[in-house]
């Protein structure tokens, strides 16, 4: 009887290890700061404006644009209308996961 | 079962940790299954960079092949191959930086003419961004074959650090090669990059002023803000070409017999992981990421004449700075852009000269 306890104690204390060791394995996964990454299909904005400053529009993106790119006349003063900027919106992005 | 006793179990355990603290003590058994974990990590990552550089490889031959090459596979494998650069001797320091500028300049120069050997009559803009195409397809493949090398190092004489070190390193590595076979969209189709910030800043202050050359595909600009006289330096764009701003500076600085009253220098610095992109910061210095020649010419001119030397510095990560602008950046440019001319307002005087120099990529930016 008192082997049969002795041996149930250390099956016990075993299982109790066991157990710790399980919960700190989840612990440690969900508390780990990860870096996950959302990506979307990033955009390429193209924004034309007027020299006069006086009209903006926005394209596409088309091989051949540039920044400082004529496109044409102004449909308000007649002036130039130059590309202004290019740049992506969207892409990816990582945000942290605590 | 029942004729096991508990103390019989105790002593199997601990002859059990006897032997597993001698096998972790006194043999390379724990030391061989880091081995082959490492190896077996760093192998399934060069895996992954072999299909990064193939992949490189397959976008390259379809950007030359829509440009006329008739077998852009071996230009491409020649460029690779080829055009090393060997850095000058540095044990003895004197002109080292005059003989790294002729190298620097030697090596452009047969790029530029290999370049136009294979694939003739290309304008000046889609020649550069050819150019940088090769030179990422090369860069990857120069990170491929040196990583396998130390892989190959590492399996050969069973040196588990130098492994670990690959295995750690790995990751930061491959985020680089990614940003470069992403970049590859870029200078193919030739949109403004994050690099090209100081480019930029130059292309909003001068407006719509003629470009007059001053190094090679250098140019400044003149004009003028609230009665002081500001000399703008840029790459020539629309290409991808950096220039010789360091070259124009001494130039412009010569031409002007010394008579400046500040130089300012603008371009894209890497940001730290606590920054945030488009945070942009002013300081004193070359702000240029030169390898040398260029920057030592800046600081030589100005040093030369007692010139002020600021610097002004739009913050980005290194996929940002090589690949398509984003708009976190642009914000940037516009608010360096506003920083350049409060520094001109306050620290120039009316009636005084500034140079404002853009460093960076000018792809996509005329």
């Amino acid at each position: 009887m008192i082997q049969f306890i002795s041996l149930d104690y250390l099956t016990i204390m075993l299982i109790i290890l066991t157990a710790l060791l399980f919960i700190f394995t989840i612990i440690s996964m969900f508390t780990q700061k990860r870096m996950s990454k959302t990506a979307t299909t990033p955009k390429i904005v193209v924004k034309i404006r007027c020299l006069n400053n006086d009209y903006n529009e926005e394209k596409e993106f088309n091989k051949g644009y540039y920044v400082g790119l004529e496109t044409g006349k102004c449909p308000k003063c007649g002036s130039k209308l130059v590309v202004n900027a290019i740049y992506t919106t969207g892409g990816i992005k990582e945000k942290e996961i605590k | 079962m029942s004729n096991v006793s508990s103390s019989d179990i105790w002593y199997m355990i601990l002859i059990a940790f006897f032997i597993l603290s001698f096998i972790l003590n006194f043999t390379d058994i724990p030391q061989r299954m880091q081995l082959w974990r490492f190896a077996s990590y760093v192998r399934r990552r060069l895996i992954q960079l072999d299909e990064i550089e193939n992949d490189i490889r397959r976008r390259l031959v379809s950007y030359l092949s829509k440009l006329n090459v008739a077998s852009p596979k071996d230009v491409i494998d020649n460029f690779i191959n080829n055009y090393f650069l060997i850095e000058p001797v540095s044990i003895e320091p004197t002109d080292i930086i005059r003989r790294l500028a002729h190298l620097i300049s030697v090596r452009d120069t047969s790029v530029k003419e290999y370049v136009d050997r294979y694939i003739p009559g290309l304008q000046k803009p889609e020649r550069h961004n050819v150019i940088v195409a090769l030179e990422i397809a090369s860069a990857i493949n120069s990170v491929n074959k040196v990583l396998k090398h130390y892989f190959k190092l590492g399996l050969k004489n069973n040196n588990w650090i130098l492994l670990m070190q690959l295995a750690l390193s790995m990751p930061e590595i491959l985020r680089i090669v990614n940003a470069y076979s992403r970049a590859l969209d870029a200078f193919s189709v030739g949109t403004p990059i994050g690099d090209g910030a100081g480019p930029l800043v130059v292309r909003y202050l001068v407006g719509s002023a003629e470009p007059k050359p001053i190094a090679e595909d250098t140019v400044y600009y003149e004009v003028a803000l609230n009665n002081r006289k500001v000399y703008a330096i840029k790459a020539e764009g629309p290409g991808a070409t950096v220039g010789k701003p360091g070259e124009a500076v001494d130039k412009l600085i010569g031409m002007l017999g010394g008579n400046v009253a500040r130089v300012i220098t603008v371009d894209a610095a890497l940001r730290l992981e606590s920054e945030d992109t488009g945070e942009v910061a002013e300081g004193v210095g070359a702000a240029i990421g030169d390898i040398g020649p260029e920057k030592i010419s800046i600081e030589r001119a100005v040093t030369k004449y007692g010139i002020p030397l600021d610097a002004v510095v739009v913050k980005m990560s290194i996929e940002e700075a090589i690949n398509t602008m984003t708009k976190e950046v642009y914000e940037g440019v516009l608010k360096a852009l506003e920083k350049v001319k409060e520094v001109i307002n306050s620290r120039v005087k009316e009636g005084e000269a500034v140079v404002v120099v853009g460093v960076g990529n000018t792809v996509g930016v005329l």
